[in-house]
């Protein structure tokens, strides 16, 4: 794809350059890539029992290994089965992996794996083993690659945000790649952003704008997952910067209206052309003058894109696998729903609570600790 | 609005059987709230007596939001009764009503009616607005049902957008098509 929009660049609250730009990214693009080693580990084919084993070897100044095979289509789901270090030890297994310290997503089309997601569990130099399971009843081929963070984290760093605005114009009006730089609530959003991950040790970068060049009246309201896998992949550029589709509306395949939705977690932060190569938020509380709450659903799903997960599950069915963000045990009324009320002061109030509230704010060192490692930030 | 007093009064004198502080509303204004998860069928009876009062009462208050008022008018689906009925297909046959709320208005009503639905989500389908007329045919194919599959038939010619032609003519096909892949 090689589509044509205008594309804005703020940083520092001064429009450094507007130009008309060619949105069709590629490796070694313009972005800052500096600190990221990229390696194709080849292809690998399913099984008879629907599994398939890759390996990579961590390259000793790394400080995350983001694996991602596929792609495989929206109808077969994956996961990683198992994994095995540099010294043979089973490091994760799907059937136990509340017991570890790695959580994997059972994902459609493109299988993202990151080491590591806790401190409890550092990468290390060597050769890791993934067993891969596929869903689907036919033989599955896919691509693996890998991408190293080789850059030491700091607790002083930044995160690009890349606004693609899908037709929102009818929404917020008058909201478009030209002028959000100057939109107040956009604005006030991006600071609240900031606020929001601060206590992760990141704030935000530099922010670009660009109106969607693709089928705007197809995607201003994102429906299901194929729609949601097929916008992201729209977003070729490897730079290190999230690329935010901001639309209209996000319905789930049986029509509910949510908030947001990332890739992942983790997403594939720095990798073009996948369907998890994003985030997609809705505008509505932009639209409503609600910037607090526009605000925490960027920053949360964008939390998710660098591989932070809910502290607990609203079922309760399980947990991030962080030492220092608590875990809520408390159902207290028995229904099955972990309610945010029920769980204050056990992660009710964190920013990656699964329920968008006015008390979510909070965040964790060990939260700070991965998403430091992520691809993304720098 | 008559309902919406009526609610208010009824939530009033109502507590559930929750902590005092936290009322039944608080809890489905909760699952509404969800970033990445719609409330389910299961979740919302689990909280008892009153829900598709109270998401009427959410769908009803400005000050909540539209998304999370699209949600709950999407969730009272779940609770098909003369109440909720004539909750949605007013929000459906109201044309000055949020697009995002019809759209909800519209699901909900195929949720819970069903073949019954088909003739009152007519508006949706015939609506100048193509993410509405959309979201009838994803909402109308839901039903699936022969019924279901005739109605997107004899929308077919008359539909203007490519993008809900896309959508009527996946919808058509799939109709009857087995649902496939699932993880161990």
């Amino acid at each position: 794809m090689n589509t044509l929009s205008f594309q804005y660049i703020l940083l520092g609250g001064t429009i450094l350059a507007a130009s008309l730009a060619a949105c069709d990214g590629g490796k070694g693009d313009t972005g800052f890539d500096e600190g990221l080693i990229r390696e194709d580990l080849g292809s690998t084919t399913t099984d008879t029992a629907g599994g398939a084993d890759i390996s990579f070897e961590a390259p000793a100044d790394a400080v995350s290994a983001l694996i991602t095979c596929g792609p495989y289509g929206y109808d077969t789901l994956a996961t990683a089965e198992t994994i095995t270090d540099p010294n043979g030890g089973t490091i994760f297994s799907y059937e136990t992996d509340q017991g570890t310290a790695l959580r994997m997503p059972v994902t459609d089309d493109l299988l993202p794996v990151l080491i590591p997601q806790s401190p409890d569990l550092d990468l290390t130099a060597g050769i890791y083993g993934i067993r891969l399971y596929f869903s689907a009843s036919g033989a599955v081929t896919v691509g693996c690659n890998a991408l190293y963070r080789v850059q030491e984290p700091t607790a002083s760093q930044t995160v690009d945000i890349h606004f693609v605005f899908v037709g929102v114009d009818g929404d917020v009006p008058g909201l478009n790649a030209f002028s959000a730089v100057d939109n107040a609530p956009l604005n006030e959003t991006l600071a609240g952003v900031g606020e929001l991950w601060a206590g992760l040790g990141l704030a935000v970068g530099e922010v670009t704008y660009a109106d969607f060049a693709g089928d705007v009246e197809l995607y201003n309201s994102v429906d299901g997952a194929t729609e949601f896998g097929n916008l992201l992949k729209t977003n070729t550029s490897e730079d290190r910067a999230v690329t935010l589709f901001m639309v209209g509306a996000i319905t789930d395949d049986d029509g509910a209206t949510i908030l947001g939705q990332a890739a992942g977690p983790p997403g594939a932060p720095a990798i073009g052309g996948t369907s998890k190569s994003g985030a997609v938020v809705t505008v509505g509380f932009l639209a409503d003058g609600d910037t607090d709450t526009e605000a925490r659903i960027i920053a949360h799903e964008v939390g998710h894109f660098m591989g932070l997960f809910h502290p607990t599950e609203k079922d309760g069915s399980g947990h991030d696998p962080l030492s220092d963000t608590p875990e809520c045990t408390s159902d207290a009324d028995g229904n099955g729903t972990y309610a945010s009320d029920e769980c204050g002061g056990q992660g009710a109030d964190y920013l990656m609570w699964w329920a968008a509230s006015a008390a979510s704010v909070n965040t964790s060192d060990d939260q700070g600790w991965v998403v430091q490692r992520s691809a993304l930030p720098h | 609005m008559l309902i919406a007093s009526t609610l208010t009064l009824w939530l009033a004198a109502a507590q559930p059987a929750f902590a005092a502080e936290v009322t039944l509303r608080d809890r489905v204004l909760d699952l509404v709230s969800g970033y990445e998860d719609a409330p389910t069928r299961d979740e919302l009876f689990k909280l008892g007596d009153g829900v598709d009062l109270a998401l009427i009462d959410i769908a009803n208050d400005a000050s909540v939001g539209r998304t999370r008022r699209s949600s709950a008018v999407w969730a009272l689906g779940f609770f098909p009764t003369d109440t909720t009925h004539t909750y949605v297909l007013g929000v459906v046959q109201d044309a000055q009503a949020d697009s995002l709320l019809r759209r909800s208005a519209t699901w909900a009503l195929c949720t819970g009616w069903g073949d019954a639905a088909l003739s009152e989500v007519a508006p949706s389908l015939k609506s100048d607005d193509a993410q509405l007329r959309n979201q009838a045919v994803r909402a109308v194919a839901k039903v699936g049902t022969p019924a279901a599959l005739v109605t997107l038939q004899q929308r077919l010619p008359l539909e203007s957008s490519a993008m809900v032609r896309d959508t009527l003519n996946a919808s058509i096909q799939a109709i009857g098509a087995p649902a496939t892949g699932e993880i161990k």
